[in-house]
């Protein structure tokens, strides 16, 4: 897939409020993208310097495969990328005016532009407002007017900042409209929403502005899991805007409701245990260890070898992928081979962090996570959370021990990272809560209990190092 | 008192009569001190655009010295372009002392900080939305400040018509560059004080009639263009 533009290591700080760190972002050519994140995250921000209205402090561009510096790119954006502000400005003149403002300026004869103009009122269903002063109109009609006067000039990329935000239900279908139609002739966009469900209405492309610090975002890339974009057929244009309305209806009523309603996909019975293709196990590494005297307890050498070796062999046969979620001691973890993942969020936020940075970097449908401390792993570990979780048509499972639940020891379906996501920059850290929200299938490991066992203190490592010993020599 | 009834009484017989040394006061004051606006608006409105959309250091210097020269007394500029004007000043061999370009470089002066400063705060109150969709509809910098001008054009229209308020009524730099030349570089506020000042009161009052009527005129033509402006809500 081409690539239109292509932002690397992009900073920008606002003063006080935030700071913009994204390493990478790409924006595919006729793709509709959806931004998410929340109030204060720097979508607008983010949106004005890809419009070249606003500069930032440092960053390096690719346009149409050109690299550029921000100087020689700007102008090139200022001419072909139009922004739409969230709420539009609207000059004071007649709607037709307002529509003809930016061909006036690309030198066009008085005919065309009488022309264009008059085939895009009627576009957009706005003939009946031709004449009236443009600043007189209703929210909704403005941001039609805006999304009129952007589209005549057949822009490269179009960026609209929260365009159906503040909007009563009527405005926002006719503005939606316009966007699926916009979607449909293949303009590229970047449509931002602070609505967590707002991406799923329009597109299948969303990215997220990710609190990743104290007053510091990044962009994500929340829907990793592609199966879900194969499983769509492809729809028609009405079906699409049908659909995009209905949809938008639901969104009215409360957040949580859609959320159970959407999560209804069809049941995954056809086969009972899941292909272990379709599994990435994620170990947590990424802990502190403030018990054990801050030591990095993955490399902690039990039985002869660094622990997260126990875990790496177990594991192994019983998962198609292995990622390493690690803060510290990156390039001991990366000599084992997997891809060492750190924390996308804060300073040791804890293992749900790490559950999201492994979700976020995996490429398969479901996650499977283990801490790095336990090296007995049940050699059944990911057959009975999967079996469990298929037959309770969860959409996630959790170990258990007979005594309690082990939370960190859980399967995942990866299309929950929006929600964890959301969940994580709203403050959240407690792992049982947030699975709580969501339908959880305990898999019973009564019989493997000792499994669980964890290091946090020398004479843990003693007992365990016996264990392992006995493991070790019974077969 | 009654000194002042009959000369009041003369004045107006001046002015329904079409007594034609008055109207010719009269033109040339307008005509002077249009010009002076004309060519003062262009430059004071790219200023006060700049200073209000541009960053650069001794900026806010900048707009402080223009707010000081609001207070600029007309025969401090008279006395300053006097000494340049002058045939022994920097500018001598211009000849232009005691001539109406005399007159309306001293008038350009005057209503300039004037201009600035009242288009400055319109341009400043305007939206920063008007020059981003402007930008990002494509226009190009000055296009985008034309149209900035449009949005903000009733303020601009006041800064004007203040700055010709301004021009049209001072008599000392007129006086002193100017030197009220009769037929010349005689205009109504030089003429007044020199009638005045020879007891002829009754065209003085007539041309005080007349400064008045214009000042009322560009009163209500701005209150009328600013009635059919959006209102504020």
């Amino acid at each position: 897939m081409s690539s239109l533009l292509q932002i690397k290591q992009l900073r920008k700080s606002r003063g006080r409020t935030g700071l913009l760190d994204i390493k990478d972002f790409d924006i595919p050519l006729k793709k509709c993208i959806v931004l998410s994140g929340r109030n204060g995250a720097g979508k607008t921000t983010l949106l004005k310097i890809l419009a070249g209205l606003e500069a930032p402090d440092s960053a390096s561009f690719i346009y149409e495969g050109k690299q550029l510096s921000w100087q020689a790119a700007r102008p090139l954006l200022q001419r072909e990328v139009v922004y739409l502000h969230q709420q539009p400005f609207m000059f004071d003149r007649s709607v037709t005016d307002n529509i003809a403002y930016g061909l006036k300026h690309a030198g066009l004869s008085k005919a065309k532009i009488n022309e264009q103009t008059e085939q895009a009122l009627s576009w957009a269903g706005l003939s009946h407002l031709a004449n009236r002063n443009a600043k007189q109109l209703s929210g909704g009609e403005k941001q039609r007017v805006a999304l009129t006067r952007a589209r005549i000039l057949k822009p490269k990329l179009l960026l609209l900042d929260e365009p159906v935000a503040n909007m009563d239900l009527e405005s926002r279908e006719q503005t939606m409209t316009l966007i699926q139609r916009l979607k449909f002739e293949g303009i590229t966009t970047i449509v931002t929403s602070h609505e967590p469900n707002f991406a799923r209405l329009l597109s299948n492309d969303h990215r997220h502005l990710c609190k990743t610090g104290p007053s510091r975002y990044t962009i994500v890339e929340p829907f990793l899991y592609e199966g879900n974009l194969k499983a769509k057929p492809q729809v028609s244009y009405d079906m699409a805007v049908n659909d995009a309305l209905s949809r938008m209806k639901a969104t009215v009523s409360p957040i949580s409701s859609v959320n159970i309603q959407q999560r209804d996909t069809k049941p995954m019975n056809d086969s009972k245990t899941l292909a272990k293709e379709k599994i990435t196990a994620v170990i947590l590494a990424g802990g502190r260890a403030q018990r054990m005297g801050g030591e990095d307890k993955g490399l902690l050498p039990v039985h002869g070898k660094p622990m997260i070796e126990h875990i790496i062999d177990s594991l192994q046969p019983q998962v198609g992928q292995i990622l390493i979620n690690a803060n510290r001691n990156l390039e001991r973890y990366q000599q084992y081979g997997y891809p060492v993942v750190t924390d996308i969020m804060g300073e040791y936020f804890g293992p749900l962090v790490g559950m999201a940075s492994g979700i976020q970097n995996a490429q398969t449908e479901y996650v499977v996570t283990v801490p790095c401390d336990s090296p007995l792993l049940p050699d059944n570990l990911v057959s009975n959370l999967s079996n469990q979780l298929q037959k309770e048509g969860a959409e996630l499972a959790v170990a258990h021990d007979g005594d309690r639940m082990q939370p960190v020891f859980a399967l995942l379906r990866c299309d929950l990272l929006p929600d964890l996501l959301h969940y994580l920059e709203y403050g959240g850290r407690k792992i049982d809560t947030w699975y709580a929200q969501h339908r959880t299938a305990l898999a019973d490991f009564s019989t493997a209990a000792n499994s669980f066992m964890n290091i946090n203190s020398p004479a843990d490592q003693e007992a365990i190092e016996k264990l392992i010993g006995k493991v070790e020599l019974t077969p | 008192m009654e000194q002042l009834t009959t000369a009041s009484w003369q004045a107006l017989l001046l002015l329904f009569t079409g007594d034609p040394a008055l109207w010719e006061i009269v033109a040339i004051s307008f005509s002077v001190s249009f010009r002076a606006i004309i060519i003062a608006t262009p430059f004071a409105l790219v200023v006060g655009f700049i200073l209000a959309h541009t960053v650069f250091p001794g900026r806010r210097m900048l707009i402080s010295s223009f707010n000081t020269l609001l207070a600029l007394p007309a025969v401090v500029v008279g006395l300053t372009v006097y000494m340049l004007l002058s045939r022994s000043g920097p500018l001598g061999d211009w000849k232009l002392l005691f001539t109406q370009s005399a007159m309306i470089i001293g008038q350009i002066i005057l209503c300039f900080p004037l201009l600035v400063a009242i288009s400055h705060s319109a341009f400043q109150a305007a939206d920063r939305k008007v020059w981003e969709t402007s930008i990002t509809l494509g226009a190009r910098p000055w296009q985008a400040m034309l149209t900035l001008m449009h949005e903000v054009r009733f303020g601009l229209m006041a800064a004007v018509i203040a700055g010709f308020g301004r021009i049209i009524a001072e008599v000392g730099s007129s006086m002193m560059v100017g030197g009220n030349i009769l037929h010349y570089t005689r205009n109504i506020p030089t003429a007044i004080a020199l009638e005045t000042s020879k007891g002829a009161f009754a065209q003085g009052i007539a041309l005080g009639i007349v400064l008045l009527l214009a000042a009322l005129l560009l009163n209500f033509s701005l209150s009328f263009i600013q009635g059919k402006g959006e209102m504020v809500q």
